[in-house]
């Protein structure tokens, strides 16, 4: 996924925060902005361009819309904002939009305009107050995993075909013993597109675990399937 | 020798710890709105007081039975002149008075002055006789005396009475209260005019007007008019006469208006502390709750969510639109500056569960997060921080959790982008409508688990969950690599030979049915 370039619409506060992190991730972006007072250049953003409000079509093919993955719209004003949304989705059809969205009556309206995932702050926040109140234990694991650097990590291992975990059910592999890696969740390429957490089924080639673990073990697994492909050729 | 007398006894009084124990459940019981049982009491002299006036109101046409008549007589009246005396008893405390001359008489070196001393206690005593309520609870004890009939008019006090044990019609007098100079002013003025209009009508039609008997009959006719009933028993008969009328009518529509406005602007006024003083009240009541300091759309979001687990809560909130937008969502909300001591008091802070602040400015959060960990160093706070750079002011004033809203919105957007299978599973953890979830099980003393080792209970095998880890107290006795957080030890993906203790946390993931059952299980086996 990485180095795919994304789009940033609107250098605010949160448009800011979220090129920081995006930065910090090693991703490309590319920011626009109606404010020229707004200091994009200043953080170090090289592709920082002046656009309209009302924003043309036409701009955007300029823009490079059709070849972008991923358009993120932080604009302040909502109006603005969805009307951006629906433009992009109107000439990228598989482009991931997300856009902010500070009230919760306009999740609608955003889904309807394409948007594929509504950031609301005030929502986000609410509900990380909600964790804290009910599980302060989980959201501390997880603060841990994502955020802190204690090796361990959420990751996606794809099943290599005639690997050694080809055909296999999970709970026959001790994962957690071998390799100190937990399964919970796994995309199972025969059944659907999404993650299905925690469920016994048979690993089939180019299934998708999702795993927690060590993030050397993780590799050390990844290595191992690749060699034992080699092992049963062989 | 009086002297000797008084000081013995005062200072007897004054360390007998039964005497000072009556005193004070009294002074509870009659005075202190706080005190539980007062209310009870309240309930008891109010049905009291309403069921002598029934029979006073029932004698009238019909004849009481002996039991009636003696309850009314004996019972009510023993009721009110023990309360009157003990209010009497409880007005001050005279051992005080006495003690404090004998100190000051030591300290000088002179005389126990025992006139002084009689005449404070005197006075003080005669300040109570002499009080209003005091005075309406004499009078209401009166019409027990049977033979004299006027003094069963007195029965009225007793309804009088009333006032002492509502709170609603005593907030209601206090209203008026505030208007008392405008009300005196007033009726001032009206009994003014109703003696001009009376004195005019009785010079000009006490020969020829057949109704007008006397000055008080011109006086009632004046009254009657001014205040624009017009009964028209009386009414004037000469042109003279007919003019001053029009004048008091036009006179008493101005002063009517005059006095409704009065008490409504006074009632306006007045309103928005009552409705608070209710909130306060209600704020005092509140049993285990969270208190949120500050309404933001955070605040709103929050509170529904509160709303919806039943969990009772307060808001606190200077802005008086924030307030009103607040109680419209059906919240209960506090007009109040939390940082003021009085706000504190106000509530319980036994309590509180959890504090949370969320205005929209990081200097104010800092300030309230300081005033409320001095106050309050133990409940946990949660605090919003706006800019990312006040995030460990805030820690450091005494937030045990610090947010921000645009820092933990980005990272939620670049890990939408950059992760996008971790970002589905942390969604789904913490979601609410997920079947599957990670939750957090506590190991209750005495349940089946407890001392047991990890590896001697299939989780997978038996409830159809993966354990993900356990957070210990202490550390493991093997060694094992550990994550240090919440002043914890999180083991993850713990070995078999890791020993499950009371009160460690398991961190599991599965169906919330398997997960709700296992709780139910660990419950049962530790009762």
């Amino acid at each position: 996924m990485k180095n795919n370039n994304i789009i940033l619409f609107g250098y605010g506060k949160n448009g800011k925060s979220v090129a920081k992190y995006l930065t910090k991730k090693d991703f490309k972006i590319v920011v626009y902005d109606t404010n020229e007072q707004n200091d994009a250049k200043h953080d170090g953003f090289v592709n920082v361009e002046l656009f309209d409000d009302k924003i043309l079509d036409s701009d955007l093919i300029e823009m490079g819309i059709r070849d972008t993955n991923v358009a993120i719209c932080m604009l302040e004003n909502e109006a603005s904002n969805m009307f951006l949304a629906l433009s992009i989705r109107n000439l990228n059809a598989q482009i991931k939009i997300i856009a902010k969205s500070g009230d919760k009556d306009y999740t609608h309206r955003y889904e309807l305009a394409g948007v594929n995932q509504i950031i609301n702050p005030y929502e986000i926040t609410a509900n990380r107050i909600e964790s804290i109140l009910k599980k302060p234990i989980t959201l501390e694991f997880i603060h841990n995993i994502v955020f802190e650097d204690n090796n361990l990590s959420f990751a996606q291992i794809e099943i290599i075909k005639d690997s050694f975990l080809d055909g296999k059910y999970i709970d026959d592999l001790d994962l957690n013993k071998n390799y100190n890696i937990i399964v919970i969740g796994i995309v199972d390429k025969e059944r659907s597109e999404h993650l299905e957490m925690i469920s016994d089924n048979k690993l089939d080639a180019e299934d998708i675990l999702v795993v927690i673990g060590d993030l050397f073990e993780i590799e050390r697994l990844k290595m191992d399937m690749e060699e034992s492909t080699k092992w049963k050729l062989a | 020798m009086i002297a000797k007398l008084l000081i013995y006894i005062a200072t007897f009084l004054n360390v007998s710890k039964r005497y000072n124990k009556v005193k004070t459940f009294f002074r509870n019981l009659l005075e202190n709105d706080d005190y539980k049982y007062k209310r009870y009491f309240d309930i008891f002299m109010i049905l009291m007081v309403l069921s002598s006036v029934f029979i006073l109101l029932y004698d009238i046409q019909n004849t009481i039975g002996q039991a009636l008549y003696i309850y009314d007589i004996y019972v009510v009246t023993t009721v009110f002149v023990t309360e009157y005396l003990i209010r009497f008893w409880i007005y001050n405390d005279c051992r005080e008075i006495i003690l404090q001359e004998a100190e000051e008489a030591a300290f000088l070196k002179r005389e126990f002055d025992t006139k002084k001393v009689l005449k404070a206690i005197f006075l003080k005593k005669l300040e109570y006789v002499t009080s209003p309520f005091a005075i309406i609870d004499l009078l209401a004890i009166l019409p027990a005396y049977r033979p004299l009939r006027i003094l069963r008019i007195f029965m009225l006090f007793r309804l009088f009475k009333i006032l002492r044990y509502t709170k609603s019609i005593n907030s209601f007098l206090t209203i008026i209260k505030t208007k008392k100079f405008e009300l005196i002013t007033l009726l001032m003025l009206v009994s003014f005019i109703t003696f001009i209009g009376g004195a005019v009508i009785y010079v000009f039609e006490y020969h020829t007007n057949p109704n007008i008997h006397s000055f008080f009959d011109a006086l009632y006719w004046s009254l009657i008019t001014i205040s624009t009933v017009g009964y028209g028993d009386i009414s004037p008969v000469t042109e003279q006469g007919r003019i001053l009328t029009m004048f008091l009518i036009l006179a008493g529509i101005a002063f009517i208006s005059f006095s409704t406005s009065i008490i409504a602007s006074a009632f306006s006024e007045k309103l928005q502390e009552i409705k608070s003083q209710r909130i306060e009240n209600e704020a005092h009541k509140l049993s285990s709750f969270y208190l949120i300091c500050g309404y933001s759309k955070i605040t709103e979001t929050i509170a529904k969510t509160l709303q919806r687990d039943n969990e009772k809560f307060i808001i606190v909130d200077i802005d008086e639109e924030h307030i009103e937008s607040a109680s419209n969502h059906g919240f209960l909300a506090l007009k109040a500056d939390i940082t003021k001591k009085e706000t504190l008091q106000l509530f319980n802070f036994q309590n509180v569960k959890k504090i949370f602040i969320l205005t929209n400015d990081d200097i104010i959060n800092t300030f309230i997060t300081l005033s409320l960990n001095s106050y309050a160093p133990l409940i946990d706070i949660i605090a919003i921080a706006n800019d990312e750079r006040n995030e460990n002011k805030i820690q450091k004033a005494g937030a045990k959790y610090v947010i921000n809203p645009t820092k933990i919105s980005a990272l939620f957007a670049s890990e939408y982008i950059g992760n996008p299978v971790s970002f589905e599973i942390i969604t789904a953890i913490f979601s609410n409508e997920s079947k599957t979830r990670v939750d957090e099980i506590e190991i209750l003393k005495g349940s089946f688990l407890q001392n047991k080792l990890i590896g001697e209970y299939d989780f997978k095998q038996n409830d159809n969950l993966i354990l993900i880890g356990i957070l210990k107290f202490k550390p493991a006795k093997l060694y094992r690599h550990s994550i240090y957080f919440m002043d914890r030890y999180f083991y993850f993906n713990p070995d078999a030979e890791i020993l499950i203790e009371e009160s460690d946390v398991l961190l599991v993931i599965g169906d919330v049915r398997n997960i709700n059952y296992l709780k139910y299980k660990l419950q049962k086996s530790s009762l």
